[in-house]
């Protein structure tokens, strides 16, 4: 168990952690995408909690890391696990097709703005956020279980 | 004495036995109580009609947080194995719904800054006044998964000088294997149709291998009942009473009456039943595997056909009550339709592959979770797993060694898999262990591809596996560009069913007009409209009771929702089931002629989606 949470740990900060400091100063906001692959070509996964991948990408530079979902097939729980994990990636905002009320009541706590009903491509999406058109949701779009199948 | 009344199907008239039963021997003078134990679904309500004046609340203990302790370590978080806890900014959420009452993070935590608080799951409502018998059930309150315990605590008015008649779910998964813990006798309600016959074979196992004396009533009986008669003989079980197939009871039954009395003849029928079931024995051994099911094994594979459609859509059959003719339809349909990926999502008790004889391709074993497992070696016998154990799942059977006379060993029925033994064992005695829990198939029939699959006895997470099941039906579907998935979803309103719809492009609901079916379509029809699926109703057996058809139409208009097929009650029916075919192929009956109007109109509905 201890060395698990060592491994979550060395993840998150292995790719970005010198940039990271310097790039808050200029309003460098990390993004969430929910991602059905590894790539910023791939198309957005409309699942949160059940999602194949995670995509951290720095809004700045468009650098990013994909962290695959191991929650996608967790027997329940599966929304509430990935909030704790985007919210261990220091994510500012996540973008996603729905949302659960489970996942966004974590996200919440972890101060973290959700924004729904996101499709197409996932940079195409990080794109949209940058024009700063898109905005945050007050709550869960769909509710408990809506992700169990793709 | 306690009788348990269960069945393997729904639908085949476990509440008419039951409820009819305590009234005849009410009527004799005994002390009878009747307790329903279908805490999902209970419906015996509805014909006894009793004036509920005591009810008591059943909790169970959950985690409860204390800010000014926690230091926000995330121990809770890595220990739940139910995913139910997050710990984010140094706070730890806790979600109820998601938690299992292990009390595995009150254990863990470091500061002591979580503690177990009781937290209502449901209750027991009880009649002690209600004539002729005491009365009590069980109501677990909905998107709660602790059924058990609820079960549990209506088994708590059950009276040792009473005759105790508990009316179980369907199925055989764990809120049914607690109803029969303890029980004297179990009653099998079955039915003479292929899928009655294939759901009594996992029912029977169950009881037996519980020890418990067994006998099977066959309703809706055509006097013969071969099909039946034919495995039970086979397997020793008795047959201890009939009640025939009539249309006259189907249509008390729909508006709620009480058979016997408008139908007196059933109740010396009841009675010798009654008397059947004190004198059976207790079973000498459960069934072999041959016995339980025939297994279905592989056969050499051919090319599936492929189609030209590039995308695909997804209708879901569900019902709500159990036995209302789901699977009966759905096979119809799919012979209808000729072309399309199939998919038995009803994993407890699959019936489809009766009707369309799938020839099995592909095998595999589904890993549906994790149960603790004791090293009769290296265990020292203390106990603590047991003290620690919220699941009463350790018992002191195992065999000796050279520390301990006798060594503990984990019931893996009651076992919830929470680790909490495991953690708490000072020798590390105990480990994890994945749990094999069901099985899934890849087959091919007539009219397509099929996936299936067969969740194993008492096992849970049916919704998983229902989730495996269409998850690769949608891979075949893409893969052979076929433009259809036609569903045949489990009964209820739980999880599976939950696994079973969402992300469908249309929900068919099938129901019939009794007072049982409409009570549960409205449920149905609130979980359909929760997850935002279109959902058309179709009416089986349609014109047994004209009242109630009527309220079906109107629950449906009020819900946004729309009837678009009604099939009459048709005696040919149960004639094709009887000769393991659909309907549309046995014959030109009436509701043959109505199933496939009734699939024209499903065309025409799906085409106008966009």
């Amino acid at each position: 168990m201890q060395s698990k949470k060592r491994g979550r740990r060395f993840s998150r900060n292995w790719k970005h952690s010198h940039k990271n400091k310097k790039q808050t100063r200029k309003k460098n906001m990390k993004l969430a995408v929910t991602s059905t692959g590894t790539n910023l070509d791939d198309l957005v996964d409309p699942r949160f909690g059940r999602c194949a991948c995670f995509i951290i990408v720095e809004t700045e530079d468009m650098s990013f890391n994909a962290i695959t979902n191991n929650n996608s097939a967790a027997g329940g729980g599966a929304g509430i696990q990935s909030a704790q994990l985007v919210a261990e990636q220091d994510a500012n905002v996540v973008l996603t097709g729905n949302c659960g009320p489970n996942a966004f009541r974590t996200l919440e706590a972890a101060g973290i703005d959700v924004i729904t009903n996101i499709k197409g491509s996932v940079r195409d999406a990080v794109e949209h956020y940058k024009t700063g058109s898109l905005s945050a949701t007050n709550g869960p779009n769909v509710s408990s279980h809506a992700g169990m199948t793709p | 004495m306690i009788i348990t009344v269960a069945s393997g199907k729904g639908g085949t008239g476990k509440t008419t036995f039951a409820v009819n039963l305590a009234y005849a021997l009410a009527k004799q003078g005994e002390g009878v109580r009747l307790l329903d134990c279908d805490v999902e679904e209970p419906n015996d309500h509805l014909f006894v009609q009793p004036q509920f004046t005591e009810t008591s609340e059943v909790t169970v203990p959950k985690p409860v947080w204390n800010e000014e302790k926690c230091t926000g370590c995330g121990e809770c978080a890595q220990a739940c194995n139910y995913n139910a806890i997050a710990v984010v900014k140094g706070r730890a959420l806790i979600f109820n719904e998601v938690c299992h009452s292990c009390g595995l993070c009150s254990y863990v935590c470091p500061e002591k800054a979580l503690h177990e608080a009781p937290s209502l799951i449901g209750v027991v409502q009880s009649a002690p006044r209600n004539q002729p018998f005491f009365f009590a059930h069980g109501l677990l309150n909905i998107g709660e998964s602790l059924a058990p315990k609820v079960v549990q605590a209506v088994k708590g008015h059950i009276h040792p000088d009473s005759i105790n008649i508990l009316d179980a779910s369907p199925g055989t998964a764990c809120p049914v294997v607690k109803a029969l813990e303890g029980t004297d006798v179990a009653v099998l309600i079955t039915e003479p149709t292929p899928f009655g016959l294939n759901d009594l074979k996992l029912a029977v196992a169950m009881t037996l291998k519980m020890g418990i004396p067994t006998g099977i009533v066959i309703n809706r009986s055509d006097g013969e009942d071969r099909i039946i008669t034919d495995w039970t003989d086979s397997v020793n079980v008795p047959i201890v009473g009939r009640i025939p197939f009539e249309r006259k009871y189907a249509e008390t039954y729909s508006r709620g009456n009480i058979l016997i009395h408008e139908h007196a003849e059933l109740e010396p029928n009841l009675l010798e039943i009654y008397k059947a079931l004190c004198t059976l024995d207790k079973p000498a051994s459960p069934l072999t595997s041959e016995q339980e099911s025939a297994a279905l094994t592989p056969m050499p594979a051919t090319a599936f056909e492929k189609g030209q459609d590039l995308d695909h859509r997804e209708v879901v059959i569900i019902s709500g009550k159990g036995g209302t003719g789901k699977t009966t339809i759905t096979g119809s349909f799919a012979v209808l339709s000729q072309k399309q990926v199939l998919a038995d999502n009803d994993v407890d008790a699959a019936d489809l592959h009766l009707l369309l004889a799938p020839r099995v391709r592909e095998v595999h074993p589904f890993v549906g979770g994790t149960k603790s497992s004791v090293d009769s070696l290296a265990c020292i016998g203390c106990g603590r797993c047991a003290e620690a154990c919220h699941f009463d799942a350790l018992r002191l059977n195992g065999p000796a060694n050279a520390v301990a006379d006798k060594t503990w060993q984990v019931d893996p029925v009651s076992c919830e898999g929470c680790g909490f033994c495991i953690r708490i064992c000072p020798v590390k005695a105990i480990w994890e262990e994945e749990t094999i829990t069901g099985t899934w198939y890849v087959s091919e029939t007539d009219c397509g591809p099929m996936v299936h699959a067969r969740l194993g006895i008492a096992e849970e997470n049916s919704g998983r596996l229902v989730t495996q099941v269409r998850n690769h039906a949608g891979a075949l579907a893409k893969q052979l560009e076929i433009g259809r998935i036609l569903g045949d979803g489990p009964p209820g309103t739980g999880c599976p069913v939950i696994a079973s719809i969402s992300g469908c492009d249309l929900a068919l609901i099938v129901t019939e007009p009794t007072v049982s079916g409409v009570h549960d379509m409205k449920r149905v029809l609130d979980l359909t409209a929760h997850f935002g699926i279109p959902a058309l109703i179709i009416i089986n057996k349609a014109d047994l009771n004209a009242n109630q058809a009527e309220e079906i139409i109107r629950i449906a208009e009020e819900q946004q929702s729309r009837v678009i097929a009604k099939i009459p009650f048709d005696k040919t029916v149960n004639d094709a089931l009887t000769a393991g075919k659909t309907v549309v192929q046995h014959g030109q009956g009436t509701a043959s002629h109505a199933i496939k109007e009734a699939w024209q109109k499903v065309q025409q509905e799906l085409e106008a989606l966009t």
